[in-house]
């Protein structure tokens, strides 16, 4: 998780005009990564993540100036993500439902996950979760790799926090007994 | 169950997975491709009114149109005088053409009215 202090060393860097670029390129840095796999998870592939992820930044550049420091900046960043994520399924519903399909064949062979290695234990943890519906994919991805409360969630994907803890347990349920079948 | 939980305990480290090919270089780029884009983006200028002055416009459209329109019609406005004038020499025309091809003394006939009604009513009853 992003601390505090480096959100307002990207927000005074960024407001101040002489130092916009270098606050911008701190931010992408910060950033990049996260953001490229949070939208990965959601689009599949790499050309649309990459159009989309600059789309966030695009974005990001264009309206930081509003943002207001109450918020965590992080949480801001993760809702453009995961608006602009979803616009573009919208967009492009047939070819996503493609790319989906395409990528978890049901004809894969199953092996006990325990006989594996690390790299293939990922493997298959990240296409137990690319299974998984859109939100609880957010809400899972937020929970779990970036360690966000739900208050923290809920303010980037909407919804209650009873109806977000719900919306984890399932994802966790699911993405378990994907991993348990054999 | 246990050891499932070990795996997602082990993997909550690894946030950015193995499991998607990602190309060479591509981050280490990405700063320098987003920076172009956001700087080589231009904004359109766009002029915000607020409510009072959008209004405002919306009325002075409105009245300027029917300004423009009722200058128009004005000028389609026919001077009577010189209407009749113009129907006179209309049938003027029409009367030049009648008489030409027509003889003078047949064609007077027409005018007395009252005679040709009673030969009418002769005739017909």
């Amino acid at each position: 998780m992003i601390d505090k202090k480096l959100e307002e060393k990207i927000l005074n860097l960024f407001n101040n005009p002489s130092t916009k670029i270098e606050g911008f390129n701190l931010l992408v840095e910060t950033y990049k990564q996260t953001i490229y796999f949070q939208i990965r998870r959601i689009l599949i592939t790499h050309e649309s993540t990459d159009d989309v992820l600059q789309e966030v930044f695009i974005k990001i550049w264009n309206n930081l100036h509003k943002f207001k420091s109450k918020a965590l900046l992080s949480s801001w960043i993760y809702r453009i993500a995961y608006n602009e994520s979803l616009m573009w399924i919208r967009k492009n519903k047939k070819k996503h439902e493609f790319e989906v399909e395409t990528l978890h064949p049901s004809s894969e062979p199953k092996t006990n996950i325990f006989s594996k290695n690390a790299d293939q234990i990922s493997v298959l943890l990240e296409k137990a979760i690319i299974r998984l519906p859109n939100k609880q994919k957010m809400v899972f991805q937020l929970k779990y790799f970036e360690d966000l409360n739900y208050k923290e969630i809920q303010e980037i994907t909407g919804g209650s926090v009873g109806g977000l803890k719900a919306t984890y347990h399932h994802a966790v349920k699911k993405i378990k007994l994907f991993l348990e079948e054999d | 169950m246990n050891k499932i939980n070990d795996i997602f305990s082990e993997h909550k480290k690894d946030k950015s997975s193995f499991a998607y090919d990602v190309p060479n270089d591509y981050f280490e780029n990405l700063n320098k491709v987003v920076l172009g884009k956001v700087i080589k983006s231009k904004k359109t200028p766009i002029f915000k009114l607020n409510y009072f002055y959008k209004y405002a416009a919306a009325i002075a459209l409105i009245v300027a149109s029917y300004w423009i329109l009722s200058k128009q019609a004005e000028t389609a406005v026919l001077d009577c005088t010189n209407l009749s004038y113009c129907i006179d020499d209309y049938l003027t025309n029409d009367d030049e053409v009648f008489y030409t091809f027509i003889d003078e003394v047949e064609s007077t006939e027409y005018l007395n009215i009252d005679e040709n009604i009673s030969d009418y009513l002769v005739f017909e009853f």
